[in-house]
């Protein structure tokens, strides 16, 4: 019996812990969107208030006109979209050839392909940006979805790793039924990897709609802005911007994040979970 | 025969060529967006070329200027190097406290592993937007705490002395992939070492530094690999956080900052090149390390059995 007591004691501890930091991890998105419904004159009020009441909806359509935050959304869109379907696309076509191919030198280029994650991309900003300065796509969207065109080595890893679970034989029988090549990766291999396919969507939607460092170097004119680059300007002068609005504009931006993480939440913590293993 | 085998032959390139077609894309791209531009990157580096002006041919002194000369580019050096260090350190220990916290046969694990995983899907903009603003010195909450048990909190973000920790302490909620990484490396611990070890006696501290830790440490260097890459590249927080300034005096000028300030608003293009180059040296130099010292550290599973 006193075991008993003494391992329960240890669970509830355990619970404790684990909830004071789950508390602590989720208090700045929770202080987001608090300071973001506060009615404007709580908000350098001291002490803060944790609860605020009346809850004021208004800010967030305030924080949207604030400026031209339809316009950059529909930007990060159209870059995520075109960017979502090209590497998908492409990735796959290169992940079949590395996993069905054969043909001289695959061993070598697969390397290189892993060895491409290594090279940080610093060391090819400036030459990339000199380059499209050249070509005239600086202050246009291309910069941001040509590249997706070229595949990403990351997804062509996941994929081959998926395709080199199917069995061969099905290739063998399509060819005997007098498939092509393109046709095996089009009728055969793609509606396999179906989830492969899936959790490289969800990765390059999340990505292309958090980064910031790409928009940040290629667009110039706001325009041209995507979401991201619209919040960190209302940041930059944010002397004239009260936190509240800012805050409403970080949480809207933070929603669809969170709806794609919440409803594929397997998929992304699952895909993480088999990278460390490949050690 | 002649004709039937260079039939065979000539099939064998068909295939060849489609599957070099199949791999056209990653070709491509390692032409035009990795060996291209990183050759390109090196030579601009030997240059002093600002777009402006027409580039002439200076060798080594863009580096030489660099690492003797720019009381800037050390600040950043150091700083940046502290920042991977603490941050990589503490994000390491707190991944893993959290892992094997999660690990256990506790009721809802799941709900807990999401929660500590979202502040990783929220965008670096947004967290240091609102770090920048939870850590405000007249009105952020973070002082408020601190004053509730007696303490006058600091100016976080306009103090040299607590600039730099603030981005630590930022970083370390960031240890969403760490920690599920590390879930999966425990869960691949075989369950029967811990129950013999129980057997003779062992108690929890044993079993953690003589199982645990062994049997994780591949883990923990993959871990260590990504998040050192990962810190020493860090920008976007910072550059939100400081308002692209790096400052208070320079207290939060790390390099990828430094880089793009060099780079894209003094159009120092050959000095950033330099600066790039040496990065991706630092880099390279730092996974290095890490794997060449795995052999001592490092244990796996397929060297017992051999």
């Amino acid at each position: 019996m006193p075991k008993k007591i003494h391992s329960f004691s240890k669970l509830l501890i355990k619970y404790l812990v684990v909830i004071i930091l789950s508390l602590i991890f989720l208090f700045p998105l929770y202080w987001m969107l608090i300071t973001a419904i506060k009615p404007e004159a709580e908000i350098v009020l001291f002490p803060p208030k944790l609860f605020p009441w009346p809850i004021n909806f208004k800010i967030f359509g305030d924080a949207w006109t604030a400026n031209n935050f339809s316009l950059f959304l529909l930007n990060t869109l159209k870059i995520a979209f075109f960017n979502v379907i090209f590497v998908t696309i492409s990735s796959s076509l290169v992940a079949f050839g590395f996993a069905r191919m054969q043909f001289p030198g695959k061993n070598i280029l697969f390397i290189i392909l892993l060895a491409t994650m290594m090279i940080p991309y610093e060391v090819q900003i400036i030459p990339l940006y000199i380059g499209y300065k050249y070509i005239g796509w600086l202050n246009t969207h291309l910069p941001l979805i040509v590249p997706s065109l070229f595949s990403t080595a990351y997804f062509v890893f996941f994929m081959r790793q998926y395709m080199m679970g199917i069995p061969i034989d099905l290739d063998e029988a399509a060819t005997i039924d007098g498939c092509g090549p393109f046709q095996i990766w089009y009728r055969i291999i793609l509606p396999l990897i179906k989830p492969v396919l899936a959790s490289c969507i969800i990765f390059q939607f999340l990505w292309c709609w958090n980064d910031f460092f790409g928009p940040l170097i290629f667009l110039q004119t706001p325009d041209k802005w995507t979401f991201i680059l619209g919040i960190s300007a209302l940041k930059g002068d944010r002397v004239y911007i009260p936190w509240n609005k800012m805050m409403a504009i970080t949480t809207l931006f933070s929603i669809p994040p969170l709806i794609v993480f919440f409803l594929a939440q397997d998929k992304l913590i699952g895909g993480l979970a088999t990278t460390g293993l490949k050690n | 025969m002649k004709l039937f085998k260079s039939i065979k032959s000539n099939q064998l390139w068909r295939s060849y060529l489609q599957g070099y077609l199949f791999i056209l894309p990653f070709l491509l791209g390692l032409i035009f967006l990795f060996v291209g531009p990183t050759l390109f990157s090196f030579v601009i580096s030997l240059t002093n070329w600002k777009i402006i002006n027409k580039p002439s041919f200076i060798g080594f002194e863009n580096y030489i200027t660099m690492l003797t000369k720019d009381p800037v580019y050390k600040a950043a050096f150091i700083n940046t190097l502290r920042y991977v260090i603490f941050s990589v350190s503490l994000s390491l220990i707190l991944a893993l406290c959290l892992a094997m916290l999660l690990n256990s046969k506790l009721r809802g694990v799941y709900f807990f592993r999401t929660l500590f995983y979202v502040p990783s899907v929220i965008s670096g903009v947004v967290m240091a937007t609102v770090w920048a603003w939870m850590m405000n010195v007249d009105f952020g909450i973070v002082n408020y705490f601190l004053s509730l048990i007696g303490i006058q909190g600091p100016n976080w973000l306009g103090d040299p002395k607590y600039a730099p920790w603030t981005l630590i302490l930022m970083s370390l909620f960031n240890i969403g992939s760490p920690m599920i990484i590390f879930i999966a490396g425990l869960q691949n611990i075989p369950k029967y070492l811990y129950e013999s070890a129980s057997i003779d006696g062992a108690n929890r501290i044993v079993k953690f530094f003589k199982i645990t830790l062994p049997f994780l440490s591949p883990t923990i260097l993959f871990n260590a690999i990504t998040m050192t890459i990962n810190a020493f590249r860090t920008f976007t927080q910072v550059y939100i956080l400081t308002d692209g300034k790096g400052g208070p005096m320079n207290s939060t000028m790390l390099y990828s900052l430094y880089l793009y300030k060099r780079a894209f608003q003094y159009t120092d293009m050959g000095y950033a090149s330099a600066m790039a180059w040496v990065l991706f040296l630092i880099i390279m130099l730092f996974t290095i390390i890490l794997i060449k010292t795995s052999s001592i550290w490092v244990y796996y599973e397929a060297e017992r059995k051999n």
